[in-house]
């Protein structure tokens, strides 16, 4: 007959050399499931007066031997979460597993929240031709032949045998006579995009850049709404309250017309080398649009009056993110671009 | 431009009147004050000095040591003056005075200790005047200087840009009117009335009265030429005009004062006595006083003699025909010349001049014959004995419109938006010079002929005039009643920011902007050899000459530019192309593209994969079905890869194109390693077929049956021919079939590849029994190797 008590002791040391899950598993089958069936089996090879005592013994063994194979787990069990939970290699602060990032454009991003600014407050937003007849981007404006805004030098023209009269639009203004033709007044719209000069290239000037125009028609609209409407957008648009003034300011399309300065708000006023000293930074022009810029649009002026701004959309983006040189912008240095890594 | 504020004092009451507190006002109100310069400040420190007496230098033959009497003392300095007399008064600055040029200190002229300086005009910063000291004349030692000459005065410097609209503004008497208003005080009224008599022979005619509305000239006789006196030469040097000579200078100041230009003749060079204003001849030629020879059209008008041309009307004048210091008999010109006329040809030649950048502005006819008067009541207080010897002629063809505004009761407040003083707009507008009338129901206001030329012609200018010396900032802020209405839409501005969002936030490209126009070179190098591309008339460069026909062209040129830096560029570009079509309205479209591109220093044919996938993710985000054509259309451009390619349509429209970069273009823009993908696709037809509204496909209820099946087949079948014939053939059951994977290579035979697709089947009633999964699996392949020639790879 086998003796019981120096199997458990083999079992033990087993055991204790167990280390592992995988190590328990086989102790399982090994002792359990391959044992078990043979030891039971040789009861019956004993003297029938002795098989009830020795199968309690072998009960009691592999009770033992189960119950230690238990506990062995739970221990190994424990001692793994113990690890996990307080393992040294772990560093929470090594960089992560990162997919190739993509960044908008400054100018997309300025100019969609703009677009969102104006949507909120009732405004359409709409997109004009680029490449223009001249009557839209000239006349309907008030600005006839001759007249020293339309110098040869500060125009794109197309060369008369790919077309006449096309040009490559100076100012977002030009779609204003397509805007008063396209919706019904009253309205409120403004439309972002593209214009061009005829300008050397240098750290502040560009041939190519973008403005945003924005128009209001309606009845009886006066300088006192113009006011209250320059400084609800433009406290929006900068996120917090601006002091505005209005000078007098000659644009052919407005009448009275004016330039809007904002009070510079890197020194408060007080003067600095961003305001050139005078506390004051010249932001946009605006005005009441001019009865024959009304007249061109088809509507009549004795009826609808209205006010027009044109904002500087890339001298914004440059003032917001505090650029150096405008010809990043339509550059190609991926350095400088993939900084631009905000939401739309 | 510079204003004087002395010379503002010739028209308009100052007295009491600090310059500096009107600065902010004339800003607000006129025109753009961009500095303010106070000159001869320190002067108050100089004063009269005595010579009591000179003698020569002990080291130096060019100086003298004089003995001075400031009034309290006297000093010993040193002089190298040619006109340092006994006897004579001079201004005299003493130790610690600050001079412009520098700080007078008690210091050694060889060996002698100078106690001070006595000045030249130069010297004291009034004008460049250096050839002697400035003699005082009988006043009392230790008088100030001030005291004795204008030296003090405020400079104020006008941005031209801000009064380019304001003809009436180039000369100190119309600045004077608007200072005059912000004090409410009247404008000194012109009083000039030179007696014209005299029988000297001028016959004045003209040609073209509508290049000339109004000529005005009249001989004048007079000691030769000699220095202006000191006020007129100050105002000069302080308007930023030198002093020359007094005829000269007396031109120059009527310019200045009036805003009217007036040229001198010599008329010993008016030969025939005779002025002539016409258009000039084809093939004309004449000579301006600066020396050049000027080739004339007939659209130039001419002031010209009895025998040709000696003046280019409202530019320049003749050199034939100038003043020079020996002159003693002048014809004066005082005249109004059509501005566009002199405009166009300023610009032609090239030419701007003081007088052009006037009579380009539209001045006031009557104008001429103003500073025709003046000219000749300033000549006779400058030269003594001079005086007019002809009549006063004048060619005066300008039409005499009265131009009157009816400016309705209430107008101008409605459009301000704020309630006005009682009285307030009369005043402002009179005081400007405007005649105000009441009527029953408004005011019939006069425009006053300097404002009536094209600045103010209807009751919106009128608001303006009253509005802006109201000051804007006085109006407060009125919301406007705002209504509220259906927002409009427009889904290609929304598609717009639906793709620039899906391109950076889902497949992490960056975004970019370049020009609109193509570069030449870069087109050259990439083979592009046609153009049906927007020529400019006037490019900023001769590389950039056309509108872009694609995006495709910068975006390589970015990734030439950034491939040395880096080693992978993925960036894309929404913008307008323009295209040689026109609609309607004769405007050639000018759609926008999206355009993509994608390098790999370590890439190969994959980054095609790759852009395709992003494309892929776009399409499904815009909910499109795109269908992908191998290969591009015959008119595709020379640098896209003929077969590496594909053309994309959705609903029979096209879409677009993506493309590998073509070797050999490449290497023309030295790429280096790494290969380059490129895609460019219609922005408004991708807009038009974003698909928004769309029902959710309801979820299964009873589980598929998924088969594989590997099919062998030629190299020319595609993926897309297989998929679809699967679907074809597999008919309500597929719910869906998926891309595993391919493979060539033995033992797939050669030119052959094995492509492995997942299929599932299922019905939405009942589960698919396996015979029925196996049936349809059975058709599909008899299907493809009907259809397609394939063979099964067995498992």
């Amino acid at each position: 007959m086998h003796d019981l008590d120096a199997l458990r002791g083999e079992f033990q040391a087993e055991l204790a050399a167990a280390a592992t899950v995988a190590d328990l598993d086989l102790l399982d089958r090994r002792w359990v499931k391959a044992r078990k069936g043979e030891l039971f089996g040789g009861v019956k090879t004993l003297p029938v007066e002795e098989r009830k005592a020795y199968g309690q013994r072998l009960n009691e063994l592999f009770n033992a031997i189960t119950a230690d194979l238990a506990g062995r787990r739970t221990a190994l069990a424990e001692q793994a979460l113990a690890r996990d939970l307080h393992d040294p290699r772990f560093d929470a602060t090594l960089p992560g597993v990162r997919r190739e990032r993509g960044s908008f454009h400054p100018i997309d991003l300025v100019q969609h929240h703009l677009e969102r600014v104006f949507q909120g407050m009732g405004f359409h937003v709409l997109d004009y031709p680029e490449l223009e007849l001249e009557a839209y981007n000239f006349e309907g404006l008030n600005i006839p032949k001759d007249h020293p805004a339309r110098d040869m030098q500060d125009t794109f023209w197309v060369d008369p045998a790919h077309g006449k009269g096309l040009l490559l639009r100076t100012h977002t203004s030009a779609g204003q006579v397509r805007a008063m033709h396209e919706l019904t007044p009253p309205f409120r719209a403004v439309f972002p995009g593209r214009v061009y000069r005829m300008e050397a290239v240098d750290a502040s000037h560009e041939h190519t850049f973008h403005q945003l125009e924005g128009l209001m028609i309606d009845k009886d609209v006066s300088v006192a709404n113009l006011i209250s409407s320059m400084k609800t957008l433009l406290s929006t648009i900068f996120e917090r309250e601006v002091t505005i003034r209005l000078r007098p300011g000659y644009f052919p399309f407005v009448e009275p017309g004016f330039e809007l300065d904002l009070k510079c708000m890197v020194c408060g006023g007080s003067g600095c080398s961003v305001c050139k000293q005078s506390g004051w930074v010249e932001l946009l022009p605006c005005g009441l649009v001019h009865p024959n810029v009304l007249k061109a649009g088809g509507l009549d002026p004795d009826q609808w009056s209205g006010w027009a701004f044109g904002l500087g959309l890339s001298r914004l983006v440059m003032m917001k993110y505090q650029l150096d040189d405008i010809r990043l912008l339509l550059g190609s240095d991926l350095r400088f671009l993939s900084q631009f890594s905000d939401v739309l | 431009m510079h204003i004087s504020w002395n010379w503002l004092g010739r028209h308009v009451d100052l007295t009491g009147v600090d310059p500096f507190s009107l600065i902010g006002r004339f800003t607000m109100a006129v025109a753009e004050v961009e500095g303010v310069e106070a000159k001869g400040d320190a002067l108050g420190a100089v004063v009269a000095g005595r010579v009591l007496e000179v003698r020569p230098h002990p080291a130096s033959d060019k100086l003298k040591v004089a003995r001075v009497a400031t009034g309290r003392e006297v000093v010993e300095v040193v002089c190298g003056a040619p006109n340092c007399h006994v006897g004579g008064t001079y201004p005299l600055a003493l130790p610690g005075v600050v001079l412009p040029a520098f700080t007078v200190e008690a210091v050694p002229l060889r060996g002698v200790v100078s106690q001070g300086v006595l000045c030249s005009e130069r010297d004291l910063g009034l004008t460049d005047d250096h050839a002697g000291l400035l003699v005082l004349g009988q006043v009392a030692p230790g008088t100030p200087l001030p005291d004795l000459l204008p030296v003090r005065d405020v400079l104020f410097e006008i941005d031209n840009k801000s009064v380019t609209h304001r003809p009436d503004l180039w000369g100190h008497r119309g600045m004077a009117r608007e200072v005059g208003v912000l004090l409410d005080r009247p404008l000194k009224p012109m009083t000039w009335a030179p007696e014209f008599t005299g029988d000297d022979p001028l016959d004045v005619q003209t040609e073209c009265p509508d290049l000339c509305p109004r000529y005005t000239a009249a001989r004048y006789r007079c000691a030769p030429a000699s220095r202006s006196p000191f006020w007129l030469r100050v105002l000069l040097e302080r308007a930023g005009v030198r002093a020359i000579s007094d005829l000269v200078d007396l031109t120059n100041f009527v310019m200045l004062d009036l805003g009217n230009p007036v040229h001198a003749f010599d008329a010993r060079l008016v030969r025939g006595n005779r002025i002539r204003i016409r258009r000039a001849s084809a093939g004309e030629h004449l000579t301006t006083l600066d020396g050049i020879e000027r080739a004339l059209l007939p659209d130039d008008c001419v002031i010209a003699d009895g025998e040709g041309g000696v003046a280019l009307a409202g530019v320049m004048g003749g050199l034939n025909s100038g003043i020079a210091d020996d002159t003693t008999d002048v014809v004066l010109e005082a005249a109004n010349f059509h501005p566009g006329t002199v405009r166009r040809t300023s610009l032609r030649l090239g030419l701007r001049t003081e007088a052009s950048a006037r009579f380009e502005k539209s001045l006031d006819p009557n104008l001429a014959h103003e500073a025709q008067l003046a000219f000749g009541a300033l000549l006779a207080e400058l030269k003594p004995g001079a005086r007019a010897t002809s009549r006063l002629y004048d060619v005066d063809h300008a039409p005499k419109r009265v131009v009157r505004i009816f400016v309705p009761t209430g107008l101008i407040e409605k459009k301000l938006g704020t309630p006005l003083p009682e009285g307030f707009a009369r005043k402002v507008l009179t005081g400007l010079g405007f005649g105000v009338e009441p009527t029953l129901d408004g005011k019939m206001v006069t425009v006053p002929t300097w404002r009536a030329t094209k600045d103010v012609s209807i009751k919106e200018d009128i608001v303006e005039e009253v509005g802006r010396f109201f000051g804007y900032d006085n109006i407060p802020g009125a919301t406007p009643a705002i209504q509220v209405r259906e927002p409009q839409f427009r889904w290609l501005t929304e598609a717009r920011w639906a793709t620039t969002r899906a391109l950076v936030l889902d497949a992490g490209m960056t975004q970019l902007q370049t020009y609109s126009f193509a570069s030449n070179g870069l087109l050259a190098r990439l083979g592009v050899t046609t153009s049906d591309a927007f020529g400019l008339a006037n490019p900023i460069s001769s590389d950039l000459t056309h509108l872009r026909t694609a995006l495709a062209p910068n975006l390589l040129g970015v990734v030439a530019d950034n491939c040395r830096a880096t080693d992978a560029v993925r960036a894309f570009e929404i913008g307008r192309v323009f295209l040689d079509t026109r609609d309607a309205e004769g405007l050639p479209a000018q759609p926008h593209h999206v355009g993509l591109v994608t390098w790999r220093r370590d890439g190969d044919d994959q980054v095609y994969f790759e852009l395709k996938g992003v494309l892929e993710g776009l399409f499904e985000h815009l909910r499109v079905r795109v269908d992908w054509t191998p290969g591009l259309a015959k008119d595709a451009a020379p640098y896209l890869h003929p077969s590496k390619s594909a053309r994309l349509s959705a609903g029979g429209r096209p879409v677009g194109w993506i493309a590998l970069l073509h070797p050999r273009a490449a290497e023309a823009i030295k790429l280096g390693q790494g290969r380059v993908v490129l895609a460019e696709l219609d922005l408004p037809t991708l807009a038009d077929l974003w698909q928004r509204r769309w029902s959710y496909a309801r979820l299964p209820r009873f589980p598929g049956v998924r088969y594989e099946i590997s099919a062998i087949v030629p190299f020319a079948v595609t993926h897309a021919e297989l998929e679809r014939e699967i679907r074809a053939s597999a008919g309500a059951d597929l719910r869906g079939v998926r891309f595993l994977g391919r493979f060539m290579g033995a033992p797939i035979p050669e030119g052959h590849t094995s492509m492995s697709y997942e299929m599932l089947f299922g019905r939405d009633e009942r589960t698919l029994t396996d015979d029925e999964a196996n049936a349809v699996a059975a058709r599909v392949i008899a299907h493809l190797k009907a259809t397609l020639g394939a063979s099964l790879r067995e498992a």
